[in-house]
């Protein structure tokens, strides 16, 4: 049986396939401003680069926040339920994860068999996402892609005490007219993202081993900054941004 | 009631989990978040709230007035303990079987919000029983954000019913 996975974030649209429980390929664009149009298009691409039709497809499952506006699909399941599912079919070990996309946090605990048992999400502002990283790098005038290394070479992280985008954005042009080295300025906004999950983890009652899925796993200084604030090793998949759209691919599978 | 109770009529059509809500309502969003929760076949079947000023009563006593007095006021819900306020939490969980509690830490009153992680820890680690927390105010509709309430009350609805298969 042929199932596919829609995942429609924020910033980016995400799709899976998968034939029989093996996946058969992932793809992802950028959502832009309609959603069911990023849903539409990001499934014909793939079920294009797969060479197969649309009849094939025996059931859709969306998730995301645009989860409720693709009307093609057989139903929509939340992205806590999703990143659960995928997390434990890429790696049926994980107990626990962080999932930091576009515009929200989370850190989802799960069971044996990949039900979450508790899950904790941010507060409603961009605060330590990656929308918030996005807005950090324009004014580093940092490309995003080498953002994430170049905080491992930090000397001394700088403070950033606001978790507000825009409070931080003002605390960050200030520490670069005073002069400080951008790789500190970078690691003390990983740091201040690190504070901010670390908070909800303790929140939920994480458990080892994690993983961590979402756009943001893409930044290796988040990672390392979480990793030292909390103690344990993190896992990324190389799959960590289609990991919901693969959960929603798996959950397809066994839908009824 | 007695007659509906009588007749297994519920207040939504197909009550299939049973919750328990914390705090005052949202009183600016409380048939969205009611057809939210019918919209998966759940019923908020009870609450802190209201009894919460008046179920101190029984301490009063009229021979004792004064003293007895200052006993009801100080054991009213938002001047316990937060140990007090999950016992409290606890019986009403067993009286009214729910599958899940529901948290609205509200903005405009702190001192009903504080202590709400903590019981929601004592209620799982008691009752097996998972407990959602809202973010949002009483009146001030700014603080209230659809599509994030939306995501986590679906999310912990899903957790609930495949707790339950």
């Amino acid at each position: 049986m042929i199932t596919a996975g829609i995942d429609i974030g924020s910033i980016s649209t995400k799709a899976a396939v998968l034939s029989n429980g093996k996946l058969l390929g992932t793809r992802l664009i950028f959502t832009g401003y309609h959603a069911e149009a990023a849903g539409q298009a990001v499934f014909e691409e793939l079920l294009k680069e797969l060479g197969l039709e649309r009849s094939a497809v025996r059931r859709v499952i969306s998730t995301g926040y645009g989860r409720n506006s693709v009307k093609f699909v057989d139903k929509a399941v939340t992205e806590i339920t999703c990143h659960g599912v995928g997390a434990h079919y890429l790696d049926n070990g994980v107990r626990s994860i962080i999932d930091i996309g576009g515009q929200d946090s989370k850190v989802i605990v799960i069971d044996e068999k990949g039900k979450v048992k508790n899950f904790a999400m941010n507060d409603k502002c961009a605060a330590g996402t990656g929308r918030f990283l996005e807005v950090m790098a324009r004014a580093l005038e940092v490309d995003l892609e080498v953002f994430g290394n170049l905080s491992l070479k930090a000397g001394s992280p700088s403070r950033i005490s606001s978790l507000c985008t825009v409070f931080a954005e003002s605390e960050v042009i200030s520490l670069i007219s005073r002069g400080e080295h951008r790789e500190n300025i970078i690691a003390g906004i990983h740091e201040s993202i690190a504070a901010r999950v670390a908070a909800m983890a303790n929140r939920v009652g994480m458990v080892p081993p994690v993983v961590m899925t979402g756009g943001v796993a893409k930044n290796m200084g988040v990672v390392k900054a979480l990793e030292k604030k909390l103690g344990m090793t993190i896992r990324v998949s190389e799959y960590a941004q289609v990991n919901g759209a693969i959960g929603a691919a798996v959950l397809a599978e066994g839908l009824k | 009631m007695n007659d509906r109770v009588a007749r297994g009529a519920g207040a939504i059509p197909d009550e299939k989990y049973r919750l328990l809500w914390d705090n005052i309502p949202i009183w600016h969003r409380t048939r969205w978040l009611s057809e939210k929760f019918a919209s998966h076949n759940a019923c908020l079947v009870a609450d802190t709230y209201t009894s919460a000023w008046c179920g101190s009563m029984k301490y009063i006593d009229e021979n004792n007035f004064f003293d007895s007095m200052a006993e009801a006021y100080t054991r009213i819900y938002l001047n316990i303990g937060v140990d007090e306020m999950a016992c409290m939490v606890l019986a009403m969980v067993d009286k009214y079987n729910v599958d899940g509690i529901v948290m609205h830490s509200n903005r405009s009153c702190k001192p009903y919000s504080l202590g709400q992680y903590d019981i929601a820890k004592i209620v799982e680690k008691e009752r097996r029983i998972p407990s959602l927390i809202l973010e949002a105010d009483m009146v001030d509709e700014r603080s209230f954000s659809e599509s994030q309430v939306a995501t986590r009350i679906d999310a912990f609805m899903e957790m609930i019913k495949a707790s339950k298969q």
